[in-house]
């Protein structure tokens, strides 16, 4: 029996692919037994007529479509050991993914995140600067995807610096923290939102003359491609230009994958720009239409499957967001296990017509 | 706007709106002087034609075209519309009077891409009324346009002793891409056009019918429509019932289901068989389905598919019944309410206590209306009530989908002619 503990800590990306599915679906058999104390959990299972102990592989478990997290309590433990409430993003508390978190989660997913990122950047404690302002990590029991990312990525802060301020409901560079940091001797980390480094940070920033001098900077970004692409900004042109910017390699910046859903679990792109699937976590491209596996260079959507939440149902979550399988076990980086790319989400067909109707009520 | 048919011919290059529509103008005077019943003459070769062609018998529906294209259809079409179809060739005597039913001119058609084989549907309205065409295609469905109008182009037959070139209709065509938010194309394209036949969603239908057009144009609209199923409960009782929604199964699968006369839901009157052995014989009657593949179908429609598969497999109020793939999905509930479709192959399954319960729920927008009735009376009484509330069409199983004219309540050729007198 592996530990589950112990393959959050081990070193990532060290083992190959068959022989992580075969230790996962040994730590993920018994919590999916468990997870059918949740009514709506124990329905798909009984209407599919699955059982965990007949699963045989990591593929064949039900997977609970992502949009699912908005319209069902999907906690697998009790609700009394519910502690926050992770929200995917906005304020108005309608649609918005719900996913309750156990104080043993949490704490996997906090040492799972720290596992992957050290292996992007050491263990050392650094300066962390957060391209956004402070209030995305107002202090509630109930945080937004942004705040959540802040507060993932700051485990190996020594001191936080946020770049951006908001007056008057205004975002602006704060120029006083930006003069502080290139004052600064020690090694940095940086974290944001693509789209938010690159509307709101790089242009006004180059056009301030900022130049920082931070060789060491690692820079970890994620989300808001789609914006991205509509503007024309390569990811090349992107890590290029941001790492000018701060005076260090592109070959630093880094763009990661993850969901709300599925915190403690990114999906870091290495040097060759391969998203990563650590050891404690397994994904599977699916075919849209057959929703079977799709093999090597195909592309279909994104599921993830984590064994860290034993307080809702993270065991295999589909998403709508697209991606690429690229190989197994073979990156020229050298790190083991699955690698993919990920292409943007589904996007709204041209397919519309006579029968792109809604139900008309009679008043 | 990229021209891709002129002359009868493929091209494949940017032209002026006003040259296309010279070319179109000259062509249709010898259209226009052909007989109508030269007309059917050579769409029946065409038909005869197009399942023995190898590069035409893959194109989506193309046994159904082909059937419909036959020379008794083509009579019953043009009797069902214009009474005495010798009225296209000349003024006919008409209770104390002379009548003639004149083609308006230029029909510019507005095709959604929804539907594979709305293009030559469309083309073929404007043909059977002597109206030349320039039709605005989609991605889907303009390659199957194309390679229909070329093989009309390519008919050479007999009638009567006499040769008869199927060149001269397809000249009387123009196929044109541009991009559907350039309003200056859009608008040059509406103020062309004596006839606009859209169809389209909701959006885009209002779009179009707000683009400026001539005082005399007349506007034929194919906007957004519901259809359903309803079954009786003698229907639901049958021995056979898997083997006779078999024709049902196959118009819900038919073009992903995204069809204005595509059933999105079927109710079951209560007294029968419980739904649960319903969505059993439903199950078997998708799973005879053959050849209807699901490479086409929309990413985002999956995506709707697999939740609407999620929201009723985590339900436990809910149950669905469904295949491997998305080939085919039953969602089954308690609630007797038309659902908003899902589209994809989705069909909802619910009961009603008394069929007066969705008739009751029926409105204009609703297209076709697929009856499972075994009692004829019943079957009567029922089209009355849901007909008189805004039901377009009652059909029967397995005709869902059947291009049968009148359409959406209209009598569409009738409304592509002027009626013009001689008192």
């Amino acid at each position: 029996m592996t530990d589950l503990e112990d393959l959050i800590n081990k070193e990532q990306y060290t083992l190959q692919d068959d022989e992580k599915q075969s230790l996962l679906l040994e730590i993920m058999r018994p919590q999916l037994e468990l997870s059918l104390r949740n009514d709506h959990i124990a329905s798909l299972y009984a209407k599919l007529r699955v059982e965990p102990s007949s699963i045989e592989c990591l593929d064949d478990i039900p997977f609970v479509p992502v949009q699912m997290f908005k319209l069902f309590d999907l906690a697998t433990c009790e609700h009394s050991d519910i502690f926050r409430v992770l929200r995917s993003s906005g304020t108005t508390g309608i649609n918005q993914s719900q996913v309750p978190l156990n104080k043993r989660t949490a704490t996997y997913q906090t040492k799972a995140l720290k596992s992957i990122i050290q292996s992007f950047m050491g263990a050392k404690r650094r300066r962390m600067l957060v391209i956004d302002h402070q209030g995305i990590n107002a202090s509630t029991a109930e945080i937004t995807a942004r705040g959540a990312g802040v507060r993932g990525l700051s485990l190996f802060s020594k001191g936080m610096h946020y770049l951006l301020k908001q007056e008057g409901g205004t975002i602006m560079l704060d120029e006083d923290a930006i003069a502080e940091v290139s004052r600064t001797k020690d090694d940095v980390y940086i974290f944001g939102f693509t789209y938010i480094i690159w509307s709101e940070f790089y242009h006004r920033a180059k056009a301030a003359g900022f130049h920082l001098d931070l060789p060491n900077a690692v820079i970890f970004h994620s989300g808001g491609w789609k914006k991205m692409e509509d503007r024309k900004v390569s990811r090349e042109v992107f890590s290029t230009s941001v790492a000018e910017l701060f005076g260090t390699s592109p070959s630093k910046v880094h763009d990661f994958y993850g969901m709300a859903e599925q915190t403690g679990v990114i999906f870091v792109e290495c040097e060759h720009g391969h998203k990563h699937v650590p050891d404690f976590a397994h994904v599977v491209i699916r075919d849209p239409r057959t929703l079977q596996p799709c093999g090597i260079g195909e592309t279909g959507l994104i599921q993830v499957s984590s064994p860290l939440s034993d307080s809702y149902y993270s065991q295999a979550i589909l998403t709508e967001d697209k991606g690429t399988l690229l190989g197994i076990d073979d990156c020229p980086c050298g790190r083991k296990g699955r690698y993919f790319q990920v292409s943007g989400r589904v996007a709204r067909s041209e397919v519309r017509g006579c029968g792109d109707t809604y139900k008309e009520s009679k008043l | 706007m990229r021209c891709h048919l002129l002359n009868g011919k493929r091209i494949d290059h940017e032209m002026e709106l006003e040259s296309i529509v010279n070319a179109l103008n000259k062509n249709s005077k010898e259209f226009r002087r052909m007989p109508i019943g030269d007309i059917v003459a050579i769409l029946d070769y065409l038909g005869r034609d197009l399942i023995k062609d190898p590069e035409c018998q893959t194109l989506d529906g193309i046994s159904y075209i082909s059937m419909w294209l036959r020379r008794s259809n083509l009579e019953r079409v043009l009797k069902t519309e214009y009474d005495d179809p010798a009225v296209l060739d000349g003024f006919i005597p008409s209770e104390g009077m002379r009548i003639k039913a004149q083609p308006r001119g230029l029909a510019c058609h507005w095709v959604a891409n929804n539907v594979t084989t709305l293009g030559i549907f469309s083309v073929l309205l404007a043909i059977l009324s002597k109206n030349s065409s320039l039709v605005k295609a989609s991605l889907i469905n303009k390659d199957h346009l194309l390679k229909i109008l070329a093989k009309l182009d390519e008919v050479r037959c007999e009638k009567d002793g006499r040769s008869l070139s199927g060149a001269v209709i397809a000249a009387s065509v123009a196929v044109v891409t541009f991009e559907g938010r350039d309003i200056n194309s859009s608008s040059k394209f509406s103020q062309v056009a004596d006839i606009k036949v859209v169809w389209g969603g909701a959006e885009s239908v209002a779009a179009i019918s707000s683009l400026p057009s001539r005082s005399s144009c007349e506007l034929i609209l194919f906007g957004p429509k519901y259809s359903l199923g309803v079954m009786d409960r003698e229907f639901s009782q049958q021995k056979d019932l898997a083997l006779k929604l078999r024709p049902f199964a196959r118009d819900v699968m038919l073009f992903d289901q995204m069809a204005c006369s595509s059933p999105q839901v079927l109710f079951v009157e209560k007294g029968g068989r419980d739904l649960n052995e319903v969505a059993a014989a439903l199950k078997e009657a998708f799973q005879s389905q053959r050849g209807i593949t699901i490479g086409g179908m929309a990413e985002d429609i999956c995506a709707k598919v697999i939740n609407a598969r999620g929201r009723y497999l985590l339900d436990v109020d809910r149950n669905v019944v469904s295949s491997h793939d998305l080939s085919w999905t039953i969602l089954i509930d308690n609630e007797d309410s038309f659902p908003d479709p899902v589209h994809g192959r989705c069909l909802f399954l619910r009961s009603v206590d008394d069929l007066d319960r969705v008739s009751a729920q029926i409105t204009h927008n609703v297209q076709a209306v697929e009856l499972l009735f075994t009692d004829e009376e019943k079957m009567i009484k029922f089209s009355d009530k849901a007909t008189a509330v805004g039901a377009d069409r009652i059909i029967l199983s397995g005709g869902a989908h059947d291009f049968s004219l009148p359409w959406d309540g209209m009598k569409v050729l009738n409304r592509m002619v002027r009626w013009v007198t001689i008192r």
